[in-house]
């Protein structure tokens, strides 16, 4: 089964785009806006990875990194952003604009993961 | 005859009230060289044509990219859009005095459905479509032409000239900045920019 795949970021544009192509390569797909509804959408989505922007208004991706490692079976996080990668930060990074080949291949080695 | 500027704002004359509303996600295609990566790529972007991939780096509407199987960008528009990033600057126009026959020649020509007409002092007087100037026949392009233009502002964002084009069953929009004509806007353009009509 393909893994299920939360995208939470607060620019629409991005968000809608990242959505269409996991969903062109055969992800199941939810996303979200920002990190307080995603915590809420985990409960009921289940997702094996949470692709999530770094910097968003209401809570922010490392946040939500720690809240999902604090969770009992949370997926796993993969952080994006325009900006250059957080030092010592440990959860997997893709920057923006996104390199599909890239994402993809953290995507499936996170997801392998979870078994 | 006077041009009437829609759009939603208090500026416009004819007030759209309900703008389209959309986030389209463009597939963009190309030509990979062999290093592989966006900068060295060919890109067939709906905006500007064939371009440089280093154009797309820095690109606001790029979002995520992919090298194999073949290269494909994923590109957003949305509805805030200002219309200017999408008309066709310097848009073909003829004269209220050309014969209809020539008009349709010329459109023909430049691949263009929609002319712009101008009056004898270089005033926008009209458009005339393909159909007006083919059942215009020896006839001049005033006959025949739409007198009542509607226009847009280059500001004016592409969910607001979307509506326009809808309610008030038109084909095209020229873009008006001041006394000048800068540019015109049709169906093909938003059909380019991903827009559902």
């Amino acid at each position: 089964m393909r893994p299920r795949i939360l995208i939470v970021d607060d620019e629409p544009n991005a968000r809608s785009a990242l959505a269409e192509l996991l969903r062109d390569e055969g992800y199941e797909v939810a996303s979200v806006a920002d990190g307080l509804s995603a915590k809420s959408r985990i409960a009921e989505f289940r997702p094996d990875v949470l692709i999530t922007d770094l910097h968003m208004p209401v809570l922010g991706g490392l946040d939500l990194l720690a809240a999902a490692r604090a969770m009992r079976d949370g997926p796993e996080v993969v952080l994006m952003s325009a900006r250059p990668q957080p030092r010592g930060v440990t959860a997997p990074f893709v920057g923006k604009p996104i390199d599909i080949a890239k994402l993809l291949s953290i995507v499936e080695a996170r997801a392998s993961r979870r078994g | 005859m006077p041009v009437h500027i829609v759009g939603n704002d208090a500026r416009s004359l004819v007030d759209i009230r309900a703008p389209t509303a959309f986030h389209t996600v463009l597939r963009v295609s190309g030509a990979v060289s062999p290093e592989r990566t966006l900068a060295t790529a060919r890109v067939s972007c709906p905006r500007y044509g064939c371009i440089d991939g280093s154009v797309c780096v820095d690109c606001v509407h790029l979002q995520a990219w992919r090298a194999s199987p073949e290269l494909r960008l994923y590109c957003s528009i949305d509805s805030s859009e200002p219309v200017r990033h999408w008309m066709r600057v310097k848009p073909p126009a003829t004269t209220v005095d050309t014969r209809c026959q020539a008009a349709e020649e010329f459109a023909v020509a430049r691949g263009v459905h929609h002319l712009l007409v101008f009056d004898r002092r270089l005033a926008l007087a009209g458009v005339a479509c393909g159909c007006d100037l083919r059942r215009g026949d020896g006839g001049a392009v005033s006959a025949v032409m739409s007198s009542e233009v509607f226009a847009v502002e280059p500001a004016t964002p592409l969910g607001v000239a979307a509506a326009a084009l809808q309610q008030l069953h038109i084909g095209c929009l020229p873009v008006i900045s001041g006394p000048l004509v800068v540019g015109i806007l049709t169906r093909r353009d938003l059909d380019r920019a991903g827009i559902p009509l």
